[in-house]
């Protein structure tokens, strides 16, 4: 190639210096009149990477249902005091899948947000010394369950009122063994038995004390429903808590049907109301779905 | 040819400094320069590119929007500064080889150092560094493909670059500034019938998860239903640069048109192969989504060049439909997504050819989508837009489920600092863009020219600005370059943009302030 002339280098470097200095000549060097409090690398409108995406294997390893921490999902909840009709039997399509359509809109539903997070800071923390997270138990957010997981299972260890002196009194119950909420992995068969005691435990300022027992089933597979999405290969899990309160009386038994998919958790609910005697019942007394 | 039109010469040196039209590529230069010859010959062409740039103010002082972020990167090490700074070069090579015979011929374009940032590949600790290390990507082949002259036509094949009218919708990235360039891996026919030009393209944008048959051997398309295709039927009557000099020389004007249709469509798809995950994630037969995407665009382009001015158009439109947008095997959403985009741009240029002065307007449209954000420059890992973003997903099932902002190619420069650096290219926006450009000194090796545009801008939908109302900024953009006939260039670009309401930030009740750049840009062309 040909050497650069004089004349080009000349005006080379006197555009260049031209360049680079203009625009600090003509804004005299300000200051940035907002600094931001994160200066952190620039990264607008990004999401972290996935930690799990679902592999439709039929098998919840524990992998696959942990849980995160700082993330929040919105559940519509049917009202409080008022019951509703379920289908938790469903349908079988064309190719042999079962089907739950949970898909209706209902225009009293209400939105509940719910977030795992951490025990730092709970007042309730000493009394949970193996316990991994918290998230909201009821859907007003006075009470939180706590649980631990491990590869074996998620396990609640207790409940207790969201603060410590609540209007309506403190609840704090801690179960003797952690209770197995489900086994994992979980596949479709697996079941399991539960049982924990609560002694000196505290509901709405009351004493209490109980024994709980948890029957556990994932009973099938399929495709469930829901206003804003389809999960294909939903797990249907029912349970039946009984529980005996140790000043005696007669058991309370519940039914719940929990919907359960790969790197989501659950995904939708149905409770029974109390002294339900059908795993399949058809009236709830709350129906939680993912979706707003 | 220098002897006999110098002028046109240095004309189109400048070019490569200050212009932003990209027509080099695509149908119309397929097989133009296969010719009778006796030996293979070799041509080499190409430029060796250096630029830096120092970035003013970008973020406009305006405080972050609501995800926490400045609009634009801040200096890490001293967040009350205002200035970024970047330089870069880019060797390219676009090699032509042409068989004895004067039938074949086989092209290849590869870029050294493309676009490396000076100073970012030093050996060992900082300051002690002695030397640049040769980085992985050195070098990049963006296009390799044959051209075949048959009795009908030229047949081509291979990744052949993708360009079309002012490079507005695709964009072989052929100015000298620009950064990306389309390639498309392309089965290309071009005829030449009754005074047109007809092509047809079959294009493979993207094969399923593949598997290497043998190391280092053939792959083996595992998913051919995840395969996206196109098919581009175009017809265009054009004449290349000399010949419209030619006729521009004796008084003639002449008309160029054309237009295409092109379809593109994809029935399954794996997202796990391309999601940012935070393991591996292996490819089985779950992974298969049902996708249902098919996507069609028109587009219509037209050129006069009279004597005494030059008027240049494009408009394309787009319809696309995603029957299942998401992302994650397993979870579908009920509702599809779907898109219509309208893009149109003008440019005209009024002067005789060997005027000192010539100046014109240029023009410009892309549709929007009211939803926030712009919607520009986006990956698998972006997230949803909220209100007072810039830039995110507009698409948000089943909350909303259409993506309408027309985004013009990035590489189709319109201004310095607001469409190309802040929000990324042309998109949900209306522009104006007054030019004039003055030879200040013309002498035997060269020609030294001021320039000077300015862009006004304003959103289609308020919603799509941080700012929340539509007007966006103004923007003034001078320029002073110097061309040799022997291939050496250099230009100093400045601009400055004064921001508007649309980029003010009502929540924190901060009025954006003016942004700076400036940019030098060396080129030793061969």
């Amino acid at each position: 190639m040909k050497a650069i002339s004089t004349d080009h280098r000349s005006l080379t470097v006197a555009v260049l210096w031209l360049g680079l200095a203009a625009p600090q000549v003509l804004c005299a060097c300000e200051d940035n009149k907002t600094i931001p409090e994160n200066t952190n690398p620039y990264q607008a409108g990004t999401s972290a990477p996935l930690s799990c995406v679902p592999d439709l294997d039929g098998i919840i390893q524990p992998s696959e249902l942990q849980p995160a921490l700082g993330l929040s999902a919105k559940y519509t909840v049917s009202p409080a005091g008022t019951s509703r009709t379920v289908d938790l039997v469903g349908t079988v399509d064309s190719s042999g899948q079962r089907v739950w359509d949970w898909g209706a809109s209902y225009s009293g539903d209400q939105v509940a947000t719910i977030e795992a997070t951490t025990l730092q800071g709970k007042w309730y923390a000493a009394s949970f010394p193996s316990g991994q997270f918290v998230t909201p138990f009821d859907a007003g957010d006075t009470l939180e369950a706590v649980y631990s997981q491990d590869d074996g299972g998620l396990y609640i260890q207790g409940i207790a009122s969201t603060s410590e002196n609540p209007p309506g009194g403190k609840t704090l119950w801690v179960y003797d063994t952690p209770v197995t909420l489900y086994k994992l992995p979980l596949s479709k068969g697996t079941s399991w038995k539960s049982k924990g005691t609560i002694r000196n435990g505290m509901v709405d300022g009351i004493p209490y004390a109980a024994t709980d027992e948890y029957d556990g089933a994932d009973v099938e597979t399929g495709q469930l429903v829901l206003p804003d999405f389809t999960f294909t290969q939903a797990h249907q899990l029912q349970f039946t808590v009984t529980t005996t309160l140790s000043a005696g009386g007669n058991p309370v038994v519940h039914k719940q049907t929990s919907f359960l998919f790969e790197c989501f958790g659950e995904i939708g609910r149905a409770t029974s109301e109390p002294g339900e005697t059908n795993d399949d019942f058809t009236t709830a007394a709350e129906v939680r779905r993912l979706g707003t | 040819m220098r002897a006999a039109c110098p002028s046109a010469l240095l004309a189109g040196a400048l070019v490569l400094l200050v212009a932003s039209r990209a027509r080099a590529t695509g149908f119309t230069d397929i097989g133009e320069d296969i010719v009778p010859r006796t030996d293979t010959s070799v041509q080499l062409h190409g430029y060796m590119r250096a630029r830096a740039m120092d970035l003013y103010n970008l973020d406009l002082d305006r405080g972050p929007t609501p995800s926490g972020a400045p609009i634009f990167p801040v200096p890490l090490g001293n967040p009350s500064g205002q200035a970024l700074t970047y330089a870069d070069m880019r060797l390219r090579s676009d090699i032509a080889v042409y068989a004895a015979g004067g039938m074949v011929a086989v092209k290849a374009r590869i870029d050294m150092l493309d676009n490396v940032a000076l100073g970012s590949d030093a050996q060992g600790v900082p300051n002690s560094s002695a030397s640049q290390l040769s980085p992985n990507s050195a070098f990049r082949v963006k296009r390799a493909y044959g051209e075949a002259l048959t009795p009908l036509g030229v047949l081509a094949a291979g990744r052949i670059g993708s360009s079309w009218g002012l490079g507005m919708l695709t964009n072989g990235g052929d100015c000298a500034d620009c950064n990306y360039g389309d390639a498309a891996d392309r089965v290309a026919f071009i005829s030449p019938l009754a005074g047109h030009i007809w092509a047809l393209a079959y294009d493979i944008d993207q094969i399923g998860p593949f598997m290497p048959q043998q190391p280092g051997e053939t792959v083996l398309n595992l998913t051919p239903t995840a395969n996206v295709n196109t098919v581009t039927f175009a017809v265009l009557r054009y004449k290349d640069e000399l010949a419209r000099a030619r006729r521009r020389a004796a008084d003639k004007t002449t008309v160029e048109y054309g237009g295409y249709l092109s379809h593109r469509w994809q029935n399954d798809d794996v997202p796990g192969s391309y999601l940012p995950t935070a393991q591996p994630q292996p490819v089985s037969s779950a992974s298969v989504m049902a996708r249902g995407y098919e996507a069609t665009a028109v587009d219509g382009w037209a050129r006069v060049t009279h004597p005494w001015f030059r008027v240049e158009a494009e408009w394309a439109y787009l319809w696309a439909s995603i029957q299942q947008p998401s992302l994650i095997p397993g979870v579908l959403y009920h509702t599809p997504v779907t898109s219509q985009q309208m893009g149109a741009a003008v440019e005209s240029e009024i002067g005789p050819e060997d005027s000192r002065v010539v100046g014109g307007l240029d023009a410009g449209y892309a549709s929007g989508d009211q939803s926030p954000g712009f919607g520009a420059n986006l990956t698998p890992s972006s997230t949803v837009a909220q209100p007072g973003d810039i830039n995110g997903i507009k698409a948000n099932p089943p909350f909303h489920t259409t993506v309408n902002n027309f985004q013009f190619h990035p590489d189709y420069f319109i201004d310095r600092i607001l469409f190309r650096e802040i929000i990324g290219t042309v998109t949900g926006a209306v522009y104006a863009r007054p030019h004039v450009r003055v030879d200040v000194m013309r002498f035997a090796p060269g020609v030294l020219q001021a320039s000077l545009f300015g862009v006004a801008s304003t959103a289609v939908y308020a919603e799509n600005t941080p700012g929340g109302k539509a007007p966006l900024g103004i923007e003034i953009d001078p320029t002073l370059a110097y061309a040799s006939r022997d291939g050496f260039g250099i230009a100093l670009e400045y601009a400055v943009l004064f921001p508007l309401a649309g980029l003010d930030n009502p929540a924190a009740h901060l009025h954006a302030f003016p942004a700076q750049l400036g940019r030098v840009r060396v080129m030793y062309r061969f």
